[in-house]
């Protein structure tokens, strides 16, 4: 049976992947990111917070930065940013904590053995 | 003597008052850091349909001899103004940043960077917002 993933992560490199070139990473992350100040469909609730708050990515376990998340970021968080690859490669990962205490991590090798 | 005191304690008054989290990030706070806009490139579309998903980008390039520490997206007119903070341990000299993010009301947007000499850079775009964010019943 296939389960559902409520929360996927995917993560895409674009550019040359070959040592010592800078290639764009994007970072799509699932996740409803309710601010807290929506009203639900009975027009008197408010639908509960549910917000990302810290981001870690990292290269090879060095930190290519921490993020601070507010409910200021759309849902499904897209980021996007620049890396040089290190001469010896590696992988790319990302970790996410969120206020109920869910957290997902993934993580892509940087220089792709298929192509 | 009584004058240097009485300055040094307004001086402390202003800094413990822009600890406050709503007003170390109001627009008059922002404005007042006169912060220097060179180096700091920001990408918002001037006019957008709905507040809940607007791509935004920036670059920044330190000055020479300097890097980035920390890079904060500022909306002043949001309910919790900080969009973002990026704390960077290896610290960058070029940075190049895009997200999408979430706008209550039509509003200047800013992004602050503090170098390793503790010093800022900063700047902000102008963005109008037809259909508001976090304030409807959506």
């Amino acid at each position: 049976m296939a389960t559902i993933n409520p929360f996927p992560i995917r993560i895409g490199i674009i550019g040359e992947s070959a040592p010592g070139k800078e290639v764009e990473v994007r970072i799509l992350i699932g996740h409803p990111m309710e601010t807290g100040f929506r009203i639900g469909i009975n027009g008197t609730d408010k639908i509960p917070k549910n917000i990302i708050e810290k981001m870690v990515v990292k290269i090879n376990q060095d930190i290519l930065f921490m993020a601070d998340v507010g409910t200021g970021i759309a849902a499904n968080p897209l980021l996007q940013f620049f890396v040089t690859i290190p001469a010896t490669g590696g992988v790319i990962s990302v970790e996410w904590f969120d206020d109920q205490g869910v957290s997902r991590k993934a993580e892509k090798e940087l220089i792709s053995l298929r192509s | 003597m009584k004058w240097s005191i009485g300055a040094f304690s307004m001086t402390w008054a202003g800094v413990l008052f822009a600890q406050n989290k709503n007003d170390a990030y109001s627009e008059l706070a922002l404005k007042s850091f006169k912060l220097n806009p060179e180096g700091v490139e920001l990408d918002l579309p001037s006019l957008v349909e709905t507040g809940n998903s607007i791509p935004f980008r920036f670059a920044i390039k330190a000055p020479s001899r300097q890097k980035i520490q920390r890079v904060d997206m500022v909306a002043p007119e949001n309910p919790n103004p900080l969009l973002m903070r990026l704390k960077m341990p290896s610290q960058t000299e070029h940075f190049r940043f895009a997200t999408r993010i979430r706008l209550a009301t039509s509003q200047d947007v800013w992004v602050i960077a503090t170098l390793d000499n503790g010093q800022k850079i900063g700047k902000s775009i102008p963005a109008v917002i037809t259909l508001s964010a976090c304030f409807d019943a959506s």
